[in-house]
């Protein structure tokens, strides 16, 4: 008769529960830049009684007094159940959590008790990693329901007997993470694309040569071969991220085919300029004001990535950035090995001239491309 | 060249979506599939009203500070302590017989705790197959928790390595019967012939036969195996009066119905299924008033809340708001708490009680993946003509047509439904 006692509960597959399922609702709040944090841990009087002797009278009700009587045992029992660490960059930092204060809250299906605590992390935290260990020996089938507030986000998560474990970002470290994502896409930007590597290298090409008697010679020194590339890769920096700023804030508006047909241009003449140097006498200048069109190259990208959500300030710093570190490496690579090649014919009479000759007519496709494409 | 020019562009878009997903690691959801705009608008109308919940259940939470030592803050639940034991027993038949007494428990008293209990009591037999009977409870567990995957998976594992495990097959056809694969239900009690008594068998062929075009013949088998000398007692006679009456209703026999449910009744009170069936029997035949009469004192359990608050609001009873909110709480309290939730009866709630019918199809919708029990197809059916939803009623006549389901309920609604 006991198989069919079970066959007879098999009916009940289609009703539902009434009381609810055991879960304790869990709420950090962590300020930016503040190395303490603090929260309230709200635990059914029901599940606390499974690990304490709450019911001293044992007369079936739990009392204010019982409950306060155990303040001593949720410190040293319950609360160390709960553990956070700050995570800091590579750092760790255990938060030592402290019960400041006890009392009790209604939910939905009873009276809990409401466990103010505070966490000192030593350092303010980019990351919280969060572990929740509490009564899932008794009841495997319990939840810890955590709620991560913060100035400007809320996060959630629940905590089971299978993930007891979570790791939550501050929003400290979500502005952190979201400027080094922009970094990342401005040296990513200046690496894929090649027009704007083409404009740089070819304008540097002859840093490391002077013209003199009709012909390119080797710079005698590195300091003039440093200065000009310097005065080049400063010049272009400055008006990029000029017009990067401005057309990202919306003050300069062009159409984008206008705009990358413009830098086409900019790479054909940069080459023709290695060509006939005595046309464009100053480099520096010519990067000066071609950096004014590639920087709205830039902005158009930057917009693709969407600002909407991240204000403009940090990603149009971190984009910057990005293209600046980006541009660097460019010009450590090139610039030392074309220095130690100046000296060869090859380079003088075949490389450059060649190369720009190359470049023009690349340059030319790119521009018949990009204004048929319009 | 070109090649160049469209890489870049689509490398710049998706590096665009990349960098969204690293700003906003929680905006996973995305809104896919032809009929946008209504499914937007429903899924709008649905977190407006889980908002509106969520807000209310916030309102009411603060925390405080108890007026003195005295003040009593819980009732814990009358359990013999031994269903709430410290340790789990390390022997097995020990463990069988504790975690059975705890299921019951969850079962009686409508308590999930204690299925985490038992569920604890079983962990150290129940990692692999090599106690049937601890998988068995598992499956009951999981099952009862609505995990029917689960279960599912957990069943056919063990009958895979004990193919001769009567109970497993049946508790097998009874998942595919909820969830509405009725050819595989069929087989299985079929394959639970050759090791569980005819008497059991024919229960469980009934209750499948009941829903696929054989009702009529269903209903005389039950009668007949009633008035037969090997007429089954206890349990399983509270089985066959339960089905009886379930299939009455299904005839559109309401009082015939009764009738059975009354005979089940009798042998199990305080049986929540049995209980919640008569006041869903009252609700279709106008009898509100004994609804409330008669789940007033379970007002802690969620299923007599819901039939409470849809009889208050019939009957405009001076409870009926206070109900309303209390299930509304439990509804918000339900979101977010990464478990199964109870779509059939949310669903039900914001068809009858909240007169939200869009919102009501989502559930009824989602709660149609995993649950296809008639009581489902009705409130699918029951939101869907109530929100207009022609392709909704389309694919349930697919259901309905493919199986041969015959269900009064279905073509003349219950009164109660539409009121």
């Amino acid at each position: 008769m006991k198989s069919l006692s079970l066959l007879f509960l098999l009916l009940l597959a289609g009703q539902a529960f009434a009381h609810k399922p055991s879960d304790s609702y869990l709420v950090i709040n962590s300020n930016a830049g503040n190395a303490l944090i603090e929260g309230r841990w709200d635990i059914a009087l029901r599940d606390l009684q499974l690990v304490l002797p709450l019911d001293q009278n044992g007369d079936g009700t739990i009392t204010w007094g019982e409950l306060r009587r155990q303040q001593r045992n949720l410190d040293a029992t319950v609360l160390p159940t709960l553990t956070i660490e700050a995570l800091h960059g590579e750092q760790r930092h255990a938060c030592a959590l402290n019960l400041t204060r006890l009392q009790a809250i209604d939910h939905v299906d009873g009276t809990y008790a409401a466990l103010h605590w505070r966490g000192d992390c030593q350092r303010p935290p980019e990351q919280l990693a969060v572990g929740y260990q509490f009564l899932f020996d008794r009841d495997p089938s319990h939840h810890g329901l955590l709620r991560l507030e913060q100035r400007d986000t809320t996060l959630t998560a629940v905590f089971s007997n299978q993930h007891r474990n979570q790791l939550m970002s501050t929003d400290a470290g979500a502005q952190w993470q979201a400027f080094q994502g922009f970094i990342r896409q401005g040296v990513h930007h200046i690496l894929i694309g090649y027009d704007h590597i083409l404009f740089l290298l070819t304008l540097l090409f002859p840093a490391v040569l002077l013209w003199q008697r009709g012909g390119w010679q080797p710079a005698p020194t590195i300091t003039g071969a440093l200065t000009q590339t310097l005065a080049i890769v400063t010049a272009f920096t400055v008006t990029h991220s000029l017009t990067l700023a401005l057309a990202t804030l919306g003050i300069i508006t062009l159409p984008t085919w206008l705009v990358e047909s413009a830098i086409a241009i900019t790479v054909a003449l940069g080459a023709a300029a290695n060509l006939v140097p005595r046309l464009f006498p100053k480099r520096w200048v010519m990067a000066f004001v071609f950096g004014l069109i590639h920087g709205l190259g830039f902005a158009s990208v930057l917009a693709d990535l969407g600002l909407t959500d991240s204000g403009i300030f940090l990603p149009l710093l971190g984009f910057n950035l990005g293209v600046e570190l980006g541009q660097v490496a460019i010009v450590l690579l090139f610039v030392p090995a074309a220095y130690l090649v100046r000296e060869t014919v090859a380079y003088r009479r075949v490389f450059v001239p060649v190369g720009s000759v190359a470049i023009i007519i690349l340059a030319g496709v790119w521009l018949a491309e990009r204004l048929s494409g319009a | 060249m070109t090649m160049y020019w469209q890489r870049r562009n689509e490398t710049s878009l998706h590096y665009r979506d990349a960098v969204v997903e690293a700003f906003h690691p929680h905006v996973s959801e995305s809104f896919s599939g032809t009929d946008k705009g209504a499914k937007i608008w429903r899924l709008l109308s649905v977190a407006v009203t889980l908002f509106l919940f969520c807000m209310a259940a916030l309102a009411s939470a603060a925390p405080y500070t108890p007026g003195g030592d005295h003040v009593v803050l819980a009732r814990l639940p009358q359990v013999p302590a031994t269903l709430q034991a410290p340790s789990p027993p390390s022997d097995l038949s020990a463990a069988l017989a504790l975690a059975r007494s705890q299921i019951d428990y969850a079962s009686a008293q409508g308590d999930p705790r204690f299925l985490g209990y038992a569920e604890a009591t079983l962990a150290p037999f129940s990692q692999d197959m090599s106690s049937p009977a601890a998988n068995l409870l598992m499956a009951r567990i999981e099952q009862q928790r609505h995990q029917f995957a689960r279960a599912r998976h957990r069943l056919t594992r063990l009958l895979e390595q004990s193919p001769n495990q009567g109970q497993a097959w049946l508790m097998l056809a009874n998942i595919d019967r909820v969830q509405g694969r009725l050819d595989e239900a069929r087989q299985a009690c079929q394959a639970a012939s050759r090791t569980l008594p005819p008497t059991t068998v024919l229960l469980c062929q009934a209750s499948v036969q009941a829903i696929t075009g054989q009702r009529e013949q269903a209903y005389r088998t039950l009668q007949a195996l009633a008035s037969s000398p090997a007429a089954p007692q206890g349990k399983s006679a509270q089985w066959l009066n339960t089905l009886s009456a379930e299939i009455a209703l299904q005839q559109g026999r309401l009082e015939l119905a009764t009738e059975h449910l009354r005979d089940a009744l009798q042998q199990a009170p305080d049986d929540p299924y049995l209980r919640y069936l008569q006041s869903d029997l009252w609700l279709a035949s106008n009898q509100a008033q004994a609804v409330i009469r008669d789940l007033t004192n379970w007002q802690d359990r969620e299923g007599a809340l819901l039939r409470l608050a849809i009889a208050g609001q019939r009957l405009e009873h001076p409870q009926a708001q206070a109900w309303r909110q209390d299930y509304r709480a439990h509804m918000a309290a339900d979101q977010d708490t990464g478990r199964q939730r109870h779509l059939r009866e949310h669903a039900r709630f914001l068809l009858e009680v909240e007169s939200d019918p869009q919102g009501a199809l989502t559930l009824a919708r989602e709660n149609w993946q995993q649950q296809r029990e008639l009581a489902d197809l009705r409130l699918l059916h029951a939101s869907a003509m109530a929100a207009d939803d022609q392709a909704t009623l389309s694919q349930l006549q697919a259901f309905v047509d493919r199986y041969q389901v015959d269900d009064a309920q279905l073509t003349q609604p219950a009164k109660g439904a539409s009121e």
